[in-house]
């Protein structure tokens, strides 16, 4: 990890990027009050970017470090919707969030989830940044339709909203298990999206993600430690939590991208988005299966991670479980295949299959049994240390 | 990152030639406001006489010649200029018939370079005036330096008008309307006006001249072999510059036949190939 270099002075295409922002933040509903004395910055590593090309076509070649040096418009055009796509979850995941904070169960956790929404906003700045400051008025173009999208599960939508680019980033988040479901689940793979920009052909790209991934890790540490308080308080019962991991590990699951993906392929062939661990991998890439390979990464992190989670919980409680990679995806080869929630084949009709999901995933008797929960101390109690 | 080649002046040293190692021949203008070679302590205006066209011909031919270039980049030498045009003081000496020839040889000269399928860029790092917007209009590709110049046809204010093709490229280029009150106003105006009418395709906030010469670089650089198909753009090229003047079915006869020769390329093969292949393609320009 090297220097992190912040920018002190923007260009007027930023600026003007800026103004929208703020109008952005009161139209979602977010109240910039909350920042506190939180500061936007845009940070760079320019260190752990690397100089050199490190895979794909262009291996070997010094990375490009401004437009005109990538040497084909569909390797441009590439790297701004890799920008777009992460930049776009990040104001996506804000827009989910921030109507949780009323009803935060410590000061701690509504602090927490603060700075979780300040950090999401602040990766957003930084993929607009790179957008308007490398990629002229293309960027600057995609830069502003960040802010023109709002995520289909915000309170606040006015009527053209158009919803976020991903599944997940529409997804309610109704309660805080959600909450702590979602950083968990689907933060961790944020993680793995910003690794594996890490090691990026596109410089500037690659140099923004060290100060990221340093605050992502924050926000997945507060998913599994907020799930391992649950667990050790012990009043939301396991068959209920586990509802939960079924519905967002298939979902986190997804966000991983169709398999043998050839826009994963072309990203990798371009050089933009290596493997997870592109640089301690030491063989080369099963290029046909690059999503696959990440998924499965992830999944044995989440396994790992819950093995830690299971360790709090009370005696005679069952284990939390990850649930198999078969189960209920909407994205890959196991689309229609019904499995459950072990992998093994679903046997039975159509009716069998909707009673299986309304047993497996959270319905709204379980949100009703939840909320009485929520009455409670259901959640290990936290200080808040500044 | 393309570094810029060492130039060397062509006969008349008015014009320094010289080429990228990928295939980019730079013909820079050079001379000072009475269109003579600079010399110490003059500034770069880039005027031209018959000798700097003569300079500028030569300097086309090469470029044409050469197998190894594929794209060819007209810019100023010096901080403020592109061009200014034709040598006021030095028209103001030559009788009406010279004047005449003189035009018609500027003339032929800017065909030649609208003529030669390779991509040709004019880089305006400065004001690209009279005469100078004349020669960038002939150019495929313009791209100017922020703040840092303007453009304009300002003959009607000598009595003239724009006669090295500029009545009749500034209205191809922008339409008639807006061509007439450019040139009857004779008005100048910034690259960034410029390129809301697509005169100017780009203007680049490089911060200073010497980054402009880079970043133009860079950007002619994806034009070149072996990432980009040049003998594709060059028929691009050739279909729409000439398709244009000519009635619609022949320009898709036009167009055919360029097509056809493409099929026939080293090139199409090698760039399907490589889409099927999920690969970079590197084509040889043939
Ligand atoms: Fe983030
Ligand atoms: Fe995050």
């Amino acid at each position: 990890m090297g220097e992190t270099e912040v920018l002190e002075k923007y260009k007027p295409n930023f600026e003007e990027w800026i103004n929208q922002f703020n109008e952005w933040q009161s139209r979602i509903g977010f109240d910039s009050a909350w920042l506190g004395d939180y500061r936007f910055e845009i940070k760079f590593d320019w260190d752990s970017a690397g100089d050199t090309i490190e895979f794909g076509d262009f291996e070997g070649m010094p990375k490009w470090e401004r437009r005109m040096q990538i040497p084909q418009q569909s390797v441009r055009d590439a790297i701004i919707s890799m920008i777009s796509v992460q930049g776009d979850t990040e104001f996506g995941s804000v827009e989910q969030q921030w109507h949780l904070l009323d009803s935060a169960p410590t000061e701690y956790d509504k602090k927490s989830a603060m700075r979780i929404m300040c950090e999401e906003q602040r990766h957003g700045w930084q993929m607009a940044y790179v957008l308007c400051n490398y990629f002229g008025d293309q960027g600057i173009r995609e830069a502003q339709k960040l802010l023109e999208r709002n995520s289909a599960a915000n309170p606040i939508r006015g009527e053209s909203d158009r919803p976020r680019l991903l599944g997940s980033f529409n997804e309610p988040i109704d309660n805080w298990l959600d909450f702590f479901c979602f950083t968990h689940f689907i933060d961790r793979d944020g993680k793995f999206q910003l690794k594996m920009l890490s090691t990026s052909s596109f410089k500037p790209l690659a140099a923004s993600m060290g100060p990221m991934l340093k605050e992502e890790s924050f926000h997945l540490g507060t998913g599994a430690n907020g799930l391992r308080r649950i667990v050790k308080q012990g009043v939301i019962p396991v068959a209920l939590l586990q509802k939960y991991m079924n519905k967002w590990v298939s979902t986190g699951l997804d966000l991983f991208g169709v398999d043998e993906s050839t826009s994963a392929q072309w990203a990798y062939v371009y050089g933009i988005k290596g493997r997870y661990d592109e640089r301690e991998a030491g063989i080369p890439a099963d290029r046909e299966h690059l999503n696959e390979e990440s998924r499965m990464h992830y999944f044995d992190e989440l396994a790992k991670e819950m093995e830690r989670i299971n360790k709090g919980r009370h005696e005679g409680q069952p284990e939390l479980f990850i649930p198999s990679d078969n189960f209920n995806r909407s994205v890959g080869k196991f689309v229609d295949i019904r499995t459950d929630v072990h992998g093994e084949p679903f046997e039975g009709d159509e009716e069998a299959w909707t009673q299986y999901l309304h047993e497996n995933l959270p319905n709204d008797e379980d949100v009703a049994e939840l909320n009485e929960y929520f009455k409670e101390e259901w959640i290990q109690y936290r200080e808040w240390k500044d | 990152m393309t570094s810029w080649p060492e130039l060397e002046a062509m006969p008349n040293k008015l014009v320094n030639y010289g080429v990228t190692d990928n295939g980019i021949a730079i013909i820079e203008l050079c001379s000072d406001s009475d269109g003579n070679p600079l010399t110490e302590g003059k500034t770069s205006v880039n005027t031209y006489t018959r000798s700097m066209w003569e300079d500028i011909d030569q300097a086309i031919l090469n470029a044409r010649f050469d197998d190894d270039v594929t794209v060819i980049m007209m810019i100023g030498h010096g901080e403020k200029f592109f061009s200014a045009g034709a040598s006021i003081n030095y028209l103001n000496t030559l009788t009406p018939r010279y004047k005449y020839f003189f035009c018609l040889h500027a003339n032929e000269t800017l065909s030649r370079l609208e003529q030669t399928p390779k991509l040709v860029i004019a880089a305006l790092n400065g004001h690209a005036i009279g005469g100078g917007l004349e020669i960038a209009m002939a150019a495929d590709i313009r791209i100017g330096l922020k703040d840092n110049g303007s453009v304009g046809l300002p003959e009607v204010s000598l009595g003239v008008l724009a006669g090295t093709g500029g009545t009749a490229r500034l209205s191809r280029l922008v339409g008639k309307a807006k061509a007439m009150e450019i040139m009857v106003t004779g008005r100048k105006f910034s690259f960034e006006e410029a390129q809301e009418m697509d005169l100017v395709h780009d203007v680049y906030d490089s911060t200073n001249n010497e980054e402009f010469r880079s970043d133009v670089m860079d950007y002619a650089s994806q034009f070149t072999l072996p990432y980009a198909a040049a003998k594709a753009i060059g028929n691009i090229k050739r279909s729409v510059q000439s398709g244009m003047e000519i009635p619609l079915e022949y320009h898709l006869a036009l167009e055919r036949e360029l097509q056809s020769d493409l099929f026939q390329s080293n090139d199409a093969k090698t760039g399907i190939a490589a889409y099927v292949e999920k690969k970079t393609p590197r084509f040889e320009g043939a």
